[in-house]
């Protein structure tokens, strides 16, 4: 009875540690990350586990190395353009020496250039009475004030977090509240 | 009749002097303990499905996103399925560690709430991940529930879950599918698989050719899932691990099964005869058939990688050794089809003829067929006979569906002049009939 209490707590010790390892390592990249600023687009799908969602797209097609195939882990590079906003610029094989990068996996490679499969950073999970007037302003916005919404995100050594979608810069949940 | 209707009956035919009080005592027994098995089975079932819905309404209740509240307030309300989950399953496995309902329901609802967990807290750092990842953390914090308390009602999530290393991934060009590729991470269910064979193999009752419901199930699940997945999880020897894979369930149904009463409580038997039903069918159809013989391409073996030179060889070894395994039990006097042990010789010699005509020029398709054809035939009525023998009405009706089958599929595409057909199967209707005559006095009596 009691090795089966202490399988008991080192299971249950497993199961909480793994929430918390993912919470520590997301505030650690959301507090220390570099802040970089994307274009988006938006639309309203649904997540049987995690409710409503944004979807947000960038561009996602990338000049890349000659020597990675379809399916390699590639170092994303993130660079800036002349009105500040970040954009993928190319997928690497070797690690940069810089902080600005993401990993990611290349879901096709053609003439040196890949499709890359960003993590975490294509969601904005949102209350289900805000999607559907979440989805408009992403939507209007993205069509007639390019430049006036973008998404936040952070990265840390290779890894990337969503810090939120900004509009006139203020936060999307904040402009819905006052708009 | 409903049990209370059945006992009235045995005790009137006690009163009557027609059965005698012992007897009527025994019968009597037996009924209490099936009632009791089968009432077990629902209070199980009850309280699994309970847990099921309880889970999917603390997942529609996480789905609403709660983005009221701070970002650390909702850091900690990530713990809170899990650790009621926890406590739960704490109370099944300390305070009612022998009732069956507490531990399928708890265990299952600790596996649901592992996973709304990490979804919460995926949400709350808008982090949509890597689904396998998730998926792979998700599993292996399942893999102990089936030896703590060892629940079982979970397998079948479990396992269909480890299926989605199985699944191709797909491209798609402006939305249209334009191709796929094979899941390069199938290793993972094989690894999850091989983590809940132990399970299964502790659950069987071992001294017994009878096994109950929980066994049953299993068995259910584990045939159903792997000959499913099977054309996924191997990359070569596909012919040899489709022999190997029915020898074997059929081998297991028969050492572990062979006495349980319907052919739903003999999943591996049942499964294994389904699956050579229908292939001889197609084989008898379409010989030398893409699936089966050519997508290996031997020819091509110089050039295979390791791995599929190691699964080539797992199934051809498999084929082997169960085959050896099936010769010693029959010698053992155990009671195996004597059609089933041979089927890997007809497979055998099948591909000797697709080997002679493919690489030697040396055409004997037409004794493949005649062969297999045979065979068929041989099958079905060896089941009609073995039906008959045993009282078995239903392996009778499996044996005779594949005889019907089998000359039905003749009747169109036998490369004969119209009246010798027409006579020949005048033959076969005849023999149906006498099949009828023969069969009359047993069965009207």
């Amino acid at each position: 009875m009691k090795n089966r209490k202490l399988i008991f707590a080192l299971f249950a010790l497993i199961i909480l540690l793994i929430p918390l390892y993912v919470i520590l390592n997301s505030e650690d990249v959301l507090e220390n990350g570099n802040r970089h600023k994307i274009r988006l687009q938006g639309y309203d799908p649904f997540d049987p586990f995690r409710g409503k969602f944004l979807r947000l797209r960038y561009d996602d097609v990338i000049s890349c190395d000659e020597n990675l195939e379809q399916g390699d882990r590639a170092f994303v590079l993130l660079e800036k353009d002349s009105l500040g906003y970040s954009y993928f610029a190319s997928a690497e094989s070797e690690k940069p020496t810089h902080n600005d990068y993401i990993e990611a996996e290349l879901m096709w490679v053609d003439g040196g250039m890949a499709n890359i499969k960003i993590d975490n950073l294509t969601k904005y999970f949102i209350n289900e009475d805000k999607a559907y007037e979440a989805e408009r302003v992403v939507m209007d916005f993205t069509r007639e004030k390019p430049d006036a919404i973008y998404v936040a995100i952070r990265v840390l050594n290779g890894e990337a977090r969503l810090e939120d979608i900004f509009v006139e810069e203020t936060p999307l949940l904040q402009y819905l509240e006052t708009h | 009749m409903n049990t209370s209707a059945l006992l009235n009956f045995l005790n009137s035919l006690e009163r009557n002097g027609i059965l005698n009080a012992v007897a009527n005592q025994k019968i009597q027994e037996f009924l209490d303990f099936n009632t009791k098995s089968v009432g077990k089975l629902f209070l199980a079932l009850a309280a699994t499905i309970g847990a099921l819905f309880v889970s999917a309404g603390i997942f529609a209740i996480i789905s609403h996103n709660w983005d009221d509240f701070p970002k650390h307030v909702r850091g900690v309300l990530s713990f809170v399925p899990s650790l009621v989950a926890l406590y739960v399953y704490y109370v099944a496995v300390f305070k009612f560690p022998k009732s069956t309902s507490w531990i399928e329901a708890s265990s299952l609802f600790l596996m649901l709430m592992i996973g709304a967990s990490i979804a919460l807290v995926s949400q709350t750092y808008q982090m949509d991940g890597d689904f396998d990842k998730f998926l792979f953390i998700w599993l292996m914090l399942t893999i102990p529930l089936f030896y703590i308390a060892r629940a079982s009602g979970i397998a079948l999530f479990y396992l269909v879950l480890a299926c989605k290393f199985l699944y191709p991934d797909v491209h798609w060009t402006f939305f249209i599918p334009t191709g796929y590729s094979f899941n390069e991470k199938y290793y993972l269910f094989w690894l999850f698989l091989f983590a809940f064979l132990p399970h299964f193999y502790l659950s069987l009752n071992r001294q017994s050719t009878r096994q109950g419901f929980r066994v049953i199930y299993l068995g259910w699940v584990v045939t159903i899932v792997l000959l499913i997945a099977l054309p996924l999880a191997i990359k070569a020897g596909y012919l040899w691990w489709g022999v190997a894979l029915v020898m074997l369930y059929y081998l297991i149904g028969k050492k572990y099964y062979r006495d349980n009463v319907s052919a739903l409580g003999r999943p591996f038997q049942t499964i294994a005869l389904i699956t050579v039903f229908i292939n001889l069918l197609y084989f008898s159809d379409d010989l030398i058939n893409e699936l089966a013989f050519k997508i290996d391409r031997i020819e091509e073996i110089g050039t295979w990688n390791a791995e599929q030179i190691a699964f080539f060889s797992a199934g051809v070894i498999a084929v082997i050794a169960l085959t050896i395994l099936a010769l010693k039990w029959k010698k053992k006097e155990m009671p195996l089809n004597r059609y089933m042990i041979f089927t890997p010789f007809l497979f055998v010699f099948l591909y000797g003829i697709y080997c002679l005509n493919e690489f030697a020029d040396f055409d004997i398709e037409w004794l493949g067929y005649l062969v297999l054809n045979f065979y068929a035939l041989g099958f079905g009525i060896n089941a009609m006979i073995q039906g008959n023998k045993s009282w078995n009405v239903f392996y009778m009706v499996f044996g005779l569906f594949q005889v019907c089958f089998l000359l039905w599929m003749r009747y169109f595409d036998m490369d004969l002049p119209f009246w010798l057909k027409g006579i020949f199967f005048i033959g076969v209707g005849f023999m149906f009939f006498l099949i009828h005559y023969l069969s009359k006095d047993d069965f009207e009596e």
